[in-house]
């Protein structure tokens, strides 16, 4: 069900109503009633049956781990079971091509010819998302950091809540359960500004993401024809189209949410304001990073075979630069692991995980070079200029890394970025060019104005520290329905829908 | 072992884990009042506290305690 369809808000409407209307401790029942609509609807009834498998081995594991809590190597066992049932349909549903096409090459490099081709798998809608927060309950409950749930419906809400099923967040257990489980009396403030960010994500997707995409698909779909800076175009293009487009889906999901009292935790904290990409991940797709970081990369880095490797490397390179090899080998693990995440695919793996563990390690082990050039050139670095300079940086390095996630293979992004260099085309910013990428004058102004409208609203939310939902209550009536009436027509008048517009899919709704 | 002792052996272990002999930590100390406390440090530092102690902090304890008291008010409980 696509969350831009009427169908999605006549399911929103009704379930708002029923919601408010069922008494307050069995409104998760209503709550749980959609979300088994919205998956069977989804899904189909045999993938539904695939998720419901995974939440009731959840369940039963979670439930022998906390029984032979004492008996520790029992408990690890069946942890490992679990972790294993999930990680499995997981990859069988979403990875199964990265391990055919690997060892198909594999063995190509060894003379064999495997027929192994790739083959087309329709997951479940949210099965990346759902299996995470499914395993982060299992290792709560393992390390104690949560309680078991011994109720198997509310595990299943849990984890099938159909706002965060579509593109996250990855929900934690001890964040979201009682959020969504305890019912939430009505509360007109809340709604109005579920409702207003719901308008404003159909705002991001429908008014920029859209335009932006027609410049993204002309640019991707020939790159030997708009080589040199076209692709530069391009893949800020695409890197601004992936933020509107997911940051707009997570709006539009915690929107719907926060309608039902519910609050979900953020995805994005303005993450273009970074100022080092190890930065930007803590602000882009947050709850990613939070799953990762305390359920692989902090066991990972405290286990003792990684302990053993640091312990090792401090005798033979001493204790500065020694402890740092366990952090540099965990890192690079886990952006594999974020590249895998995102798909069995190379150009995931490279664009969104090895290249950024790349640069982040490389920025560790080169810390002491930058910072003696620093000092020898003078730079100020406590200044506007130079701030500016590293949220440029920033924002280029990522430019480039996502334009191998929307590339079609890594071998098609290395022959877009050789178009890239093989042509000194400047003047295309000066003349009319790019009015030749799909969108004509006043598609761009349009772009353009409500780009700004983006810019304006996240320096706000920087300088006054508040979301632009609690700058515009403090505003006058008049001025607070003139931004939000005009935020409406422009999504109305604007807006690509309807008839004779195919909106794209939300690019995470993939994952 | 008193609280004021646990606090003697976590003064120590922090100096060595951030070669800085200056470092006294409190009940509220957080990785915001200790230059260098990152990730990698934060797990340094665990691991040097469960050998001080002879004790074992469980992920969810690594990941969630908020200051040095907490800390502290887990290691009184395990030794």
């Amino acid at each position: 069900m696509d969350i831009l369809s009427f169908t999605f808000y006549g399911m929103m409407l009704f379930a708002v109503l029923l919601y408010y209307s069922t008494p307050i401790k069995y409104r998760w029942v209503i709550l749980l009633g959609f979300s088994v609509y919205f998956v069977f609807h989804a899904n189909g009834i045999k993938l539904a049956l695939y998720m419901a498998f995974v939440i009731v081995c959840t369940y039963v594991i979670s439930l022998l781990l906390d029984k032979y809590r004492e008996k520790q190597r029992l408990c690890k066992a069946i942890l490992v079971l679990g972790i294993v049932i999930n990680g499995t349909s997981l990859i069988l549903m979403k990875e199964l091509n990265f391990f055919l096409n690997t060892t198909r090459i594999a063995a190509s490099v060894f003379g064999k010819v495997l027929p192994l081709s790739p083959v087309s798998i329709l997951a479940p809608v949210g099965i990346s998302y759902y299996t995470l927060s499914l395993t982060g309950c299992l290792l709560d409950v393992y390390w104690g950091s949560a309680k078991v749930e011994k109720n198997v419906l509310k595990l299943a809400l849990f984890a099938g809540y159909f706002p965060a099923l579509v593109s996250g967040p990855i929900l934690r257990k001890r964040e979201s359960f009682e959020a969504i489980m305890e019912g939430h009396a009505f509360d007109y403030s809340n709604f109005c500004f579920g409702l207003q960010r719901i308008v404003w994500g159909m705002f991001k997707k429908l008014v920029i993401s859209e335009r932006l995409a027609v410049i993204v698909n002309t640019v991707y779909g020939d790159y030997y024809v708009y080589s040199g800076f076209y692709i530069w175009v391009a893949a800020v293009a695409f890197l601004l189209q992936l933020y509107t487009d997911f940051s707009g889906c997570i709006d539009i999901c915690l929107g719907c949410s926060q309608l039902f009292g519910v609050m979900l935790p953020e995805n994005f904290d303005l993450p273009f304001l970074s100022k080092s990409v190890s930065e930007f991940w803590r602000h882009w797709h947050i709850t990613l990073g939070g799953w990762l970081r305390d359920y692989i990369y902090y066991p990972m880095l405290k286990s003792d075979f990684i302990q053993n490797i640091g312990e090792h490397s401090k005798k033979i390179l001493g204790k500065k630069r020694g402890k740092k090899i366990p952090l540099y080998l965990v890192t690079m693990i886990s952006w594999f692991l974020i590249g895998f995440w995102h798909g069995g695919e190379w150009n995931y793996i490279f664009g969104v995980g090895l290249f950024y563990g790349m640069v982040i390690v490389s920025g560790q082990i080169l810390e002491p070079v930058f910072k003696k050039t620093i000092t020898l050139f003078q730079i100020h670095t406590d200044c506007f200029s130079w701030q500016f300079f590293q949220v440029a940086r920033t924002f280029f390095i990522l430019a480039f890394a996502n334009s191998f996630f929307r590339a079609v293979s890594l071998k098609s992004a290395f022959q877009m970025w050789r178009q890239a260099f093989c042509n000194w085309n400047p003047w295309i910013f000066f003349d009319e060019s790019l009015y030749n990428l799909g969108l004509d004058r006043r598609e761009w102004h349009i772009l353009e104005f409500s780009l700004l409208a983006l810019i304006v609203c996240g320096l706000i939310r920087h300088v006054t520290k508040k979301t632009v939902r609690q700058w515009l209550l403090a505003q006058n009536l008049l001025f607070r329905w003139t931004a939000f009436l005009l935020l409406v027509l422009s999504v109305f008048i604007y807006g690509y829908y309807g008839p004779g517009f195919d909106a794209q899919s939300f690019i995470y709704i993939q994952f | 072992m008193t609280r004021e002792e646990v606090f003697k052996n976590l003064n120590e272990i922090f100096q060595e884990v951030f070669d800085d002999e200056e470092i006294e930590v409190n009940e509220t100390t957080t990785s915001k009042d200790v230059d260098n406390w990152d990730s990698l440090e934060h797990i340094n530092l665990i691991v040097s506290v469960e050998k001080k102690f002879g004790i074992k902090f469980n992920m969810g304890e690594v990941t969630t305690m908020r200051n040095v008291g907490e800390m502290a008010d887990i290691i009184l409980k395990r030794i």
